[in-house]
């Protein structure tokens, strides 16, 4: 539970010059928020885009993300950086979105099952750059981070190291406790280290991960 | 447990630096489409509490009659307004609706014809601060100032309170009677406003 010291501690962390903006727009002022979403767009779109994997459904929920804050705008509570609430609208969007496409995708599973078969029978793998593509992706952790994490643990490693977000901020975001993100953030670097281990780099390029680093 | 070169915090690092190479940007006008569709969002909750206003007027004789009637104006409005706003991100023209900035609880709502250059008619669905007739036709002309069309003719005003919309048509400002369609010649309101028509 945050106490309303931490509170005015996130607060705080809000740029100086964002809160006029935050506060126009919260009356109502149209420019004021096109001002946030020109500020935040990008962000917004990148977290979404990490999290989901997909560029269009990626552009697809970040407007949606603006649209809804727009219209809940009285919801804001000032206490926090606009960010944070942002992003919680972005997470509460990702996982709705994610929730219809796993129901999409078990309707359609077993005509692509088929389809995907007789490409593997014809040309040995599905797609022919695969293992260069797959060599390309290890050089970069987050695309590594892509194939092995969960949306969930992808989304707490981008918002610590990309948004710079604190755990607290996080756990906002995410509706988990702080204690849960901070396990969550552990895994996930635990997982990337073994990742990185095994480029065949060798010892030197063992990441060291405490056991228990990041778990108060 | 491990201890070399790479800590904790050089992870920490590498994703930070690694998180920009994987950065993406958004097509440039990105933000002017969500600021559209944030508009629509706005216009159809400016709709919404067109039919919240009805509901409650409904109990003032005249004025819920009149403000019954402009719920029909508001739906049509709105569906020409969607239509229009869809054709026009096909054109890459600009956009349809303004609505000033205030709180949807207390806003009355003006729904306006107006002419572009090209003799186009469109809807405007304005969201106005004040109840009564010369603000609105204040913020109408301060609309015009900064809207691309030259010609707005208000064919109908929804004040929020139903005291308001009383003392609007006993001010012999027009019905809604006669109205020829959506902004039709004859209609009702404060006519003209701004140039053309």
């Amino acid at each position: 539970m945050n106490t309303p010291l931490a509170d005015a501690a996130h607060a705080a962390h809000a740029p100086s010059d964002e809160r006029p903006i935050v506060a126009q727009a919260h009356a109502g002022s149209l420019d004021a928020f096109g001002k946030l979403v020109t500020r935040f767009q990008g962000g917004v779109f990148n977290y979404l885009l990490r999290r989901l994997g997909s560029r269009c459904d990626a552009e697809d929920l970040t407007q949606e993300t603006f649209v809804r804050a727009w219209t809940s705008m009285a919801t804001y509570d000032d206490r926090w950086r606009f960010s944070t609430w942002l992003y919680a609208i972005a997470t509460r969007l990702a996982i709705d979105h994610a929730r219809s496409a796993r129901q999409r995708s078990a309707a359609g599973q077993h005509e692509w099952s088929d389809a995907s078969a007789r490409a593997v029978a014809k040309n040995g793998t599905l797609d022919p750059a695969a293992p260069l593509m797959e060599r390309e992706a290890r050089r970069n952790l987050w695309l590594v981070a892509q194939q092995m994490l969960g949306e969930e643990e992808r989304s707490a490693l981008w918002l610590k190291y990309a948004e710079g977000f604190s755990s607290d901020e996080i756990a906002r975001t995410l509706g988990r406790s702080s204690i849960a993100v901070r396990v969550m953030l552990f895994r996930a670097r635990r997982l990337l280290a073994g990742a990185l281990a095994e480029r065949g780099e060798g010892d030197e390029a063992m990441i060291a991960v405490q056991e228990g680093a990041d778990v108060p | 447990m491990t201890a070399n070169r790479f800590g904790r915090d050089e992870l920490g690092r590498m994703l930070h630096v690694q998180s920009h190479v994987v950065r993406e940007a958004l097509p440039d006008d990105f933000a002017a489409s969500t600021m559209a569709a944030v508009r629509r969002a706005k216009a159809v909750a400016t709709q919404q509490n067109a039919v919240r206003a009805s509901a409650s007027g409904s109990r003032f004789g005249l004025a819920g009659v009149a403000l019954a009637s402009l719920v029909v104006l508001a739906s049509l409005a709105a569906l020409v307004l969607q239509r229009q706003e869809s054709e026009q991100r096909g054109s890459g023209a600009g956009e349809i609706v303004a609505a000033t900035p205030t709180q949807p609880a207390n806003a009355d709502t003006v729904i306006a014809m107006a002419t572009s250059p090209d003799e186009t008619p469109s809807i405007r669905t304005v969201t106005l601060k004040s109840a009564i007739v010369a603000p609105i036709q204040h913020e109408a002309e301060a609309l015009l100032e900064t809207g691309r069309d030259v010609g707005l003719t208000i064919v109908s005003a929804l004040p929020a309170q139903p005291r308001a919309w009383t003392e609007y048509l006993a001010a012999g400002s027009g019905g809604i009677g006669g109205v020829d369609g959506i902004g039709g010649n004859g209609g009702a309101g404060v006519s003209p406003v701004g140039t053309g028509h």
